[in-house]
């Protein structure tokens, strides 16, 4: 099992970034000044990559294709290899678009998918479920260590068709890091804080505060994830809608809210 | 043991995969499981003051007897539904068990193809051949 998490890790990774440089590229070809938010994101790439992107913005609309092929195979290397990483800026349109509402779909279906089939494997050998409780449950504790390697810190209710389960330390999104002058923003932010440098002392996590716009950006990671609760309680026969809220960097609660069909 | 029909029904009622092995009698087995849908749905919507193992357990035993047949049902906690159906009188309900397990095993193989789509009947070669194998044996 704890090979099977790490390559599900990279698949989605790679997915996710390949999105968001479909994304990337495909807003280039619309026209940028009509964007409200313009919002920066770095992430970290080779020198070799840094070159693509200039030749990206200077071939347009003809190569996108060969170049979006290319960047793959060296995010694939990069995965491989970890050497140092040099730190160019993606730039992002914050208003929903019809493109980024079917990556999103995309993004959710894939999730969809994973969880159904996750939860078929796991399920053959537990007893029946006989309540929602120990569906969610099942969910909760099993799928989680499948795919994450611990358990969800909290599973609630509010007895009236709400469950939120509540991670501590989102496996997915605990790596995810800012250029370094926002970085050094957010942290000292906190470390002023009594409360958080108590914390940070009894937790090896470090908890980031983070601006709207990053929030917002982080959404783009948190699809698959709702995509897979939504799945696993689906082959369940559980029917909801799932959305994820994440205030600090590796704390996120994802909300499932029971569709009754009556 | 002769198993004369397996059939894999989906969470939506749907049929998926039937198998006969007397290719004449065909319409008569699937008439057989679609009767059989009705007892799986009272086994699970059974009381709950009955908590005893056989309520937990995914085998759900011998559903209804025929006059010449016998058929046993297997619900997955994802709601798929195996039904096998028997020529022969005096199989014990654990190798029937056994069997449908296998099978369970075999279904989850075949629905985790990617290239599969839920709730379409499957086609699988490797399904096919694996139910073949363990029949036969």
């Amino acid at each position: 099992m704890s090979v099977s998490y790490s390559l599900l890790e990279q698949i989605i990774f790679e997915s996710v970034h390949y999105v968001i440089r479909t994304v990337h590229s495909q807003s280039k070809v619309l026209d940028p000044e009509e964007t409200n938010l313009r919002v920066k994101i770095a992430t970290r790439f080779n020198e070799k990559e840094e070159e693509e992107e200039e030749e990206e913005k200077k071939k347009k609309e003809k190569d996108i294709e060969k170049d979006q092929d290319k960047e793959n195979q060296k995010e694939k290397e990069n995965g491989k290899k970890k050497k140092q990483e040099n730190v160019p800026q993606l730039e992002f349109i914050s208003s929903k678009t019809d493109i980024e509402r079917n990556i999103i779909n995309r993004l959710e279906i894939i999730g969809y998918r994973l969880g159904e089939r996750t939860a078929e494997r796991i399920a053959k050998n537990k007893p029946r479920f006989q309540e929602e409780v120990e569906k969610m449950r099942f969910v909760a504790k099993d799928i989680w260590t499948a795919l994450f390697g611990k358990m969800v810190k909290n599973l609630r209710t509010n007895h009236q068709g709400k469950w939120m389960f509540q991670d501590d330390d989102f496996k997915l999104i605990r790596n995810i890091s800012f250029t370094l002058s926002e970085e050094l923003q957010n942290v000292s932010h906190q470390q002023n804080t009594r409360k958080n440098q108590q914390k940070q002392k009894q937790t090896n996590t470090t908890n980031i505060i983070m601006t709207e716009s990053q929030k917002q950006i982080l959404q783009s990671y948190l699809y698959i994830p709702c995509g897979i609760i939504r799945g696993a309680l689906s082959a369940i026969g559980v029917e909801c809608t799932v959305t994820v809220i994440c205030e600090q960097l590796p704390d996120c609660v994802f909300t499932a809210k029971i569709i009754n069909k009556k | 043991m002769i198993v004369v029909s397996l059939a894999i029904v989906g969470q939506k009622n749907n049929p998926l995969y039937i198998y006969c092995s007397e290719p004449e009698n065909k319409r008569k087995f699937e008439y057989i499981i679609h009767r059989s849908l009705d007892f799986f749905e009272e086994k699970v919507n059974s009381n709950s003051s009955k908590e005893t193992k056989s309520q937990q357990s995914l085998f759900l035993g011998l559903l209804f007897p025929t006059e010449t047949y016998r058929v046993f049902g297997y619900i997955t906690n994802t709601n798929y539904k195996l039904i096998c159906i028997l020529n022969d009188l005096t199989s014990k309900n654990e190798e029937v068990s056994k069997l449908l397990r296998s099978f369970h095993h075999l279904l989850i193989q075949a629905l985790c193809n990617p290239f599969y789509i839920t709730d379409e009947p499957i086609d699988s070669e490797k399904f096919h051949n694996g139910v073949l194998e363990k029949i036969l044996n």
